[in-house]
C-alpha cells in the first residue's frame, strides 16, 4: 500500500474526478433552486405590476456608490480567487500539491513551521481528493462572492472569508510565504502572493466609514511602501547570495530560483524566455540586484513621501502616478521573468505574488486619490483631507454603477419596507434579490467546499479511496471459508468454527516479518478501534506465514511486540508445518523462504467472514511503500467491510 | 488509538569473525551497502581443515539488521538476528556440529548489537548479551531451552565501585563451562570483565553443563590499565578457548581510541594476563571488523577503515609475551569490510553486491591473493 504515489497518480486523479463530478452536481442543484426563486419572485412581482399598471422594474431610489478603490481591490481579487480555484482543477492536485508544493515550501524553514505544515499536509494526504475537490470550491466560492456582492454586509463578509482562508493557506500551504526560510526576497514570491489575498480581504471587509477619505490610501501605499523598503534592505544584504550571478561552480541565489522556474513544465517560449534571463543575470548579478534594490528602494520611498501626511507635497503627488506606473512595469516584468507566472507546471496554485503586491498599491492609490466622499461619521479633518485630494486628483470620481438598488449603503435590508397595502415581497427590489441570490450561490459552493474539508480534517481515518486506488477495491464474495485447526498462544486448539457467531477478520502474518506484517498488525489493531462496540462482535485472527519461525514463542513475542497480546478478540495462530501449509493453500497464501537473509514472502491479504462461516471479503493487504495516510486509509476501509459483512 | 511500537533498528556491529578447533565463521555485509534495507549480513563458515568459505546464513528471518554468531569448539553454531525495521526482538538459529540444517530458537528479548552477544558453552549451553529489555546476560542449558538471567548491567556496576557498567558488551563460556561478561564502563581504568565470584576459567575445574545464576553474585576480574584513567573502556571482543579467554579492549581518552588484546586465564581472573601495547586508532578511522582465534588459536585481527582506506593489524595469541606491538598487514584490497584468521593466514572479503570476493594474505607476505569469488542468491527488495 504505497499512498498517493505523486502528481500522477491516476487511481487518485480519478477519485478527484468523481469528488468534483458529484459536490458539482449539489452545486447545480442550489444554483437551480437559487435562480427558480429569484426567477419567481420577479414573476410574482411583474404579474403584479401590470395588473396594477405600474413600471416594472420599479425605478431605483438613491444608491450609494462603491468607491472606486474598493471595487477595484474586490473585483481583482475576486478573479484572482477564481483563477486559483481553477488552478486547484488541475489532476496533479490532489496527489502532488502536499510534496510538489507544500513539502518544499516548508522544507527551509524552522522546525515549528514545518510541524505546522505537517499538520496540513497530513490532512491533504488523508484526504486528497476531498481536499483538493473542497479547495477548489472554496476558492471559486471566495471568488464569485467577491465579484457578485459588491457592498454591504455580503460583500464584508465575503472579504473576511477570504482574509480567513487566506490565513489558512498562508500558513499550512505555503510556510507563510516563506518568510522564516532563508533566501527570503520580494523578487521571488516573499512574504507569500496569499498574504496580499489577506490583505485584500480585510480592506474590502472595512465598513463603508473606513473608505472614506485619503486615509486608507495613504496607510494602504505607506505599508506597500515600507514593505519595498524593508525588502530591498534584504535584497541588498550582503552574504546572502544575490550580488553574485554565479558563486564558483554554483549560481547565485536569485539566478539558481530563476533557473530552478524555468525547468518547470511550461510553453517551450517561457521557458526560454526565463531562461534568457537566468543566463543574462548569471552574467550581470551585481547589476540586477543594484537595479532591484535601488528600484524597491526608490518606489517605496515614494510611497511613504505620498503617504506620510494628510495633506502630501504637490511634487510628491506628481510623482505619485509615474511611480505607480513604474510600479506596475517592474511587477509585470518580475511576473514574468523570475516568478515565470507562477502557475505552470501542473500544481502551480497561483500567479505568485507581483500581482496581487500590484493590486493592493493600485487599491491604496485609487483609495489616496479617489476617495469616496466623507461619511457624517468622518473627523472634519479627513472630510478635508479627502476634499484635498479629491481636487487633486487629475480625474474627478467616475459614475460608478448603480449596486443593490433600493439598498442604502449602510443597510443590508432586503429592500425598502413593505408599506401600505403591498405585500412584503412586492417591495423587495429584484435586482438587490437577484445579487442576494447570487451571493447565496456563492456561499452555497463555498460551504459546498468547507464541509467536507471541515470533516476531513476531524476524521479519524484516512479517506478508503487511498487503499482502494492502491490495492484495488474490496473483493465481495459468497462462499464457505476453508476451516482449519491449530493453536493459539497458549497451544489451545483453535478451530474457525468455535468463532462461529463472530465477524472472523482473517490475515497471515510472519510473527518474525521485519516490515509488512507489523504494519498489516497495526492496521488490524487501527480497524478494532475504529469498529468501538461493533468490535465485540469480530474476532481478529492472524495465521502464522513462516515455515521455520512459527513456535507459539515466535508468536507470544509479536503479540508483545505490536501490543496485541491485551487485545482480547485478537488471536494469533500457529500449528504443525503440515496443517499451516493445508491452511495457507486453502486460502491461496503462497509462502516461501528465501535464501541469503531475505524475509519469508508471502500474500498480504485480509478475509471477512461472517458469522455464519462464509466468506464474505477479500482485500488485498499489500503494504506497499507504505504511508500513514495509507494505513490509515486500509483500517477505514476495512473497518466499513466488516460492519457491511455484519448487517448483512 | 495508541501509538504503533517504534522502529528498533540499530547499528549493527562491526564486522565479526571468530575461529577455533571446529572451524571459523564471519558476517559479511552484503548487496547494496547504501540501503539498509538492501544490506543482507551473509554467514560464511569453513570447516577445519577446508580451504574454502561457504555461505551459511540462516533462512526464515530478514537478517537487515545484523546477525551475531557463538560457535562452540565442537563445531555447533549458534546464530542470533538483530532487529530491523519494525521486528523489535531477536531469535536464533542453531546448527549442530557437522550440520548443515539450522534449528530454529528463541531467546527472550533484543541481543545487543555487539560482536558476541553470543557465546556457545562446550556442552550446548548458550550465553546472550541482552539490550532490551533491560543490558544483561542471559544463559541457557543445551537446545535453547530453559533461559535464565545471569546478570544485569546495574548488578555487575554493583559488584565493584571500580568500574561504572554502562552496559554489557561481550560474553563467553570457558571451556569450563564458566561465564565470563564484557561491559563497557565509564571513567574506569579497570577493563570490566566478570566472572561469578569464586570461579574462575582455570582449566580442569568442575565443567557446568548449564548456565545459572551465581549464587554468590559477579566478581569484577578485569586488568587495570597503567597511566591516565580513561573516558570510558569497553570489551569489544571475548572468546574462550584451551588457552584461556581472548579479549580486545577499547579505550577512549580524550577522544584518542586505543585497542588493546589481552590473554590468557589471567583475563578472567587467575592470573595477571598478558597484553599487547596499544593500538592508536587514527582520528577519522573506526573498528570495521575484528576477527579471533588467529594464529596459535588465540590470535586476534582488526580492519580499520576511513572512507576508502583500509588497515589490517594482526598480534599473536596466547603465546605472545606481553608488550608486543600489532603488526600491520599489507594494504588489503579495496573495499574489504571483513577480516577472518584462520591459522597463521588472513583473508579478507570484498563485497560487492552480490559477489564476493576473498583474498588471503599472511604475515611477512608481500601481497594479498584472491582466493575465492562467490555469487549470493541475495534477494534485493525482500525487506521493503
Amino acid at each position: 500500500m504505497g499512498g498517493p504515489s505523486g502528481p500522477g497518480d491516476s487511481s487518485v486523479i480519478a477519485a478527484f474526478h468523481h469528488v468534483l463530478a458529484t459536490q458539482g452536481a449539489v452545486i447545480v442543484a442550489i444554483v437551480a433552486v437559487l435562480f427558480v426563486g429569484w426567477n419567481q419572485l420577479r414573476s410574482m412581482q411583474y404579474r403584479r405590476a401590470v395588473a396594477r399598471g405600474e413600471q416594472f422594474p420599479a425605478p431605483s431610489g438613491n444608491v450609494a456608490l462603491e468607491p472606486s478603490a474598493r471595487r477595484f481591490l474586490r473585483i481583482t481579487f475576486g478573479l484572482l480567487w477564481l483563477l486559483d480555484g481553477l488552478l486547484q482543477l488541475q489532476p496533479g492536485m490532489p496527489g502532488g500539491l502536499p510534496t510538489a508544493v507544500i513539502k518544499p515550501a516548508a522544507a527551509t524553514s524552522p522546525e515549528w513551521v514545518r510541524h505546522l505544515v505537517d499538520s496540513g499536509i497530513t490532512v491533504w494526504a488523508n484526504h486528497p481528493s476531498v481536499a483538493a475537490a473542497s479547495t477548489v470550491w472554496i476558492q471559486v466560492g471566495i471568488g464569485l462572492m467577491l465579484l457578485v456582492a459588491p457592498r454591504g454586509q455580503w460583500s464584508q463578509g465575503a472579504g473576511l472569508i477570504s482574509a480567513g482562508w487566506g490565513l489558512v493557506v498562508w500558513s499550512f500551504g505555503s510556510a507563510f510565504g516563506g518568510i522564516f526560510a532563508p533566501g527570503l526576497t520580494l523578487l521571488f514570491g516573499a512574504p507569500g502572493a496569499v498574504l496580499f489575498y489577506v490583505v485584500a480581504g480585510v480592506l474590502v471587509a472595512l465598513s463603508d466609514s473606513a473608505w472614506s477619505g485619503p486615509r486608507l490610501g495613504r496607510w494602504v501605499l505607506g505599508a506597500t511602501g515600507g514593505l519595498l523598503l524593508g525588502f530591498a534592505v534584504l535584497q541588498a544584504w550582503p552574504g546572502r547570495g544575490f550580488w553574485q550571478g554565479s558563486i564558483g561552480s554554483g549560481s547565485g541565489s536569485l539566478v539558481a530560483m530563476v533557473s530552478q522556474m524555468s525547468q518547470i513544465s511550461q510553453p517551450k517560449a517561457l521557458s526560454s524566455l526565463v531562461s534568457s534571463f537566468a543566463s543574462f543575470d548569471r552574467s550581470h548579478g551585481w547589476g540586477v540586484n543594484l537595479f532591484a534594490v535601488v528600484a524597491m528602494a526608490s518606489i517605496g520611498t515614494v510611497l511613504l513621501v505620498s503617504a506620510g501626511s494628510s495633506r502630501p507635497s504637490l511634487r510628491a503627488r506628481k510623482m505619485l502616478r509615474p511611480t505607480m506606473v513604474v510600479l506596475a512595469v517592474l511587477c509585470v516584468a518580475d511576473w514574468v521573468l523570475i516568478e515565470d507566472f507562477g502557475f505552470w507546471g501542473g500544481t502551480g496554485t497561483d500567479p505568485n505574488s507581483m500581482l496581487p503586491l500590484l493590486a493592493v498599491a493600485v487599491c491604496g492609490f485609487l483609495a489616496l486619490t479617489r476617495p469616496a466622499p466623507a461619511t457624517q461619521g468622518d473627523t472634519p479633518e479627513m472630510q478635508g483631507a479627502a476634499k484635498g485630494m479629491a481636487e487633486s486628483a487629475e480625474e474627478e470620481v467616475s459614475e460608478g454603477s448603480p449596486v443593490l438598488a433600493g439598498v442604502s449603503a449602510s443597510t443590508d435590508a432586503l429592500g425598502p419596507a413593505a408599506s401600505g397595502d403591498r405585500s412584503w415581497w412586492e417591495s423587495v427590489d429584484t435586482r438587490y434579490a437577484g445579487r442576494v441570490a447570487a451571493a447565496l450561490g456563492a456561499l452555497g459552493i463555498l460551504l459546498v467546499g468547507v464541509a467536507p474539508m471541515a470533516a476531513a480534517a476531524v476524521s479519524r481515518t484516512a479517506d478508503p479511496r487511498i487503499a482502494e486506488a492502491v490495492d484495488g477495491p474490496p473483493n465481495v464474495v459468497s462462499g464457505s471459508a476453508p476451516g482449519f485447526r491449530l493453536v493459539d498462544v497458549h497451544g489451545m486448539p483453535v478451530t474457525l468454527a468455535d468463532l462461529r457467531g463472530y465477524t472472523v477478520v482473517l490475515t497471515f502474518l510472519d510473527p518474525v516479518c521485519t516490515t509488512d506484517c507489523p504494519i498489516i498488525a497495526q492496521e488490524l489493531r487501527v480497524t478494532n478501534d475504529l469498529l468501538g462496540p461493533a468490535a465485540s462482535k469480530v474476532r481478529f485472527v492472524a495465521i502464522v506465514a513462516n515455515p521455520v519461525y512459527r513456535s507459539t514463542q515466535n508468536v507470544a513475542a509479536f503479540d508483545r511486540q505490536e501490543g496485541l497480546d491485551t487485545q482480547a478478540n485478537w488471536r494469533f495462530l500457529t500449528g504443525s508445518l503440515a496443517d499451516l501449509q493445508s491452511v495457507w493453500n486453502a486460502y491461496g497464501v503462497g509462502v516461501q523462504t528465501p535464501p541469503a537473509g531475505g524475509m519469508v514472502a508471502h500474500a498480504d491479504i485480509v478475509y471477512v467472514i461472517d458469522a455464519h462461516g462464509t466468506l464474505r471479503r477479500i482485500l488485498n493487504a499489500d503494504i506497499g511503500s507504505s504511508t500513514a495516510s495509507l494505513r490509515s486509509s486500509f483500517s477505514g476501509l476495512l473497518a466499513s467491510q466488516v460492519i457491511e459483512v455484519q448487517k448483512g | 488509538m495508541s501509538a504503533p511500537p517504534v522502529s528498533s533498528t540499530s547499528t549493527p556491529p562491526p564486522a565479526a569473525a571468530e575461529s577455533n578447533a571446529a572451524g571459523s565463521t564471519v558476517v559479511v555485509a552484503m548487496g547494496d551497502l547504501s540501503d539498509p534495507s538492501n544490506t543482507f549480513y551473509e554467514l560464511f563458515g569453513r570447516p577445519a581443515g577446508s580451504t574454502s568459505w561457504r555461505l551459511a546464513t540462516p533462512p526464515g528471518v530478514a537478517d537487515n539488521g545484523g546477525l551475531v554468531i557463538g560457535a562452540s569448539q565442537s563445531g555447533a553454531v549458534t546464530a542470533g538476528f538483530l532487529p530491523s525495521d519494525d521486528l523489535t526482538f531477536s531469535v536464533l538459529a542453531q546448527r549442530a556440529a557437522s550440520t548443515a540444517a539450522w534449528v530454529p530458537g528463541d531467546v527472550p528479548g533484543t541481543l545487543a548489537p555487539e560482536p558476541d552477544a553470543l557465546a556457545a558453552g562446550p556442552s550446548g549451553q548458550v550465553a546472550a548479551v541482552l539490550s532490551r529489555p533491560v543490558s544483561s546476560v542471559i544463559g541457557a542449558g543445551s537446545g535453547l531451552a530453559d533461559w535464565s538471567r545471569l546478570a544485569t548491567a546495574v548488578e555487575l556496576a554493583r559488584a565493584s565501585d571500580r568500574c561504572a557498567v554502562t552496559r554489557i558488551t561481550a560474553v563467553a563460556v570457558t571451556i569450563s563451562g564458566v561465564p565470563v561478561v564484557g561491559a563497557s564502563c565509564a571513567r574506569s581504568a579497570t577493563i570490566g570483565l566478570f566472572v561469578p565470584a569464586g570461579r574462575s576459567d582455570a582449566a580442569g575445574g568442575t565443567v557446568s553443563s548449564t548456565l545459572r545464576r551465581p549464587t554468590a553474585g559477579w566478581s569484577l576480574v578485569g586488568p587495570v590499565f597503567s597511566g591516565r584513567v580513561p573516558d570510558t573502556t569497553s570489551v569489544l571482543r571475548l572468546q574462550a578457548g584451551p588457552g584461556g579467554v581472548s579479549a580486545l579492549v577499547s579505550s577512549v581518552l580524550n577522544g584518542v581510541t586505543t585497542l588493546t588484546a589481552m590473554w590468557g586465564s589471567g583475563v578472567s581472573g587467575t592470573d595477571a594476563p598478558t597484553t599487547s601495547l596499544p593500538l592508536r586508532v587514527p582520528p577519522g578511522w573506526s573498528v570495521l571488523g575484528t576477527a579471533m582465534g588467529g594464529g596459535d588459536g588465540s590470535g586476534q585481527t582488526v580492519l580499520l577503515g576511513s572512507g576508502a582506506a583500509r588497515r589490517v593489524e594482526v598480534i599473536g595469541g596466547v603465546a605472545t609475551s606481553s608488550g608486543e606491538r600489532w603488526t600491520r598487514l599489507k594494504t588489503p584490497p579495496g573495499g574489504t569490510t571483513a577480516v577472518a584468521s584462520v591459522g597463521g593466514s588472513t583473508d579478507a572479503f570484498v563485497p560487492s553486491g552480490s559477489h564476493l570476493s576473498i583474498w588471503s594474505t599472511a604475515p611477512g607476505v608481500t601481497s594479498w591473493t584472491k582466493v575465492d569469488q562467490q555469487s549470493v542468491p541475495i534477494q534485493f527488495g525482500s525487506s521493503r
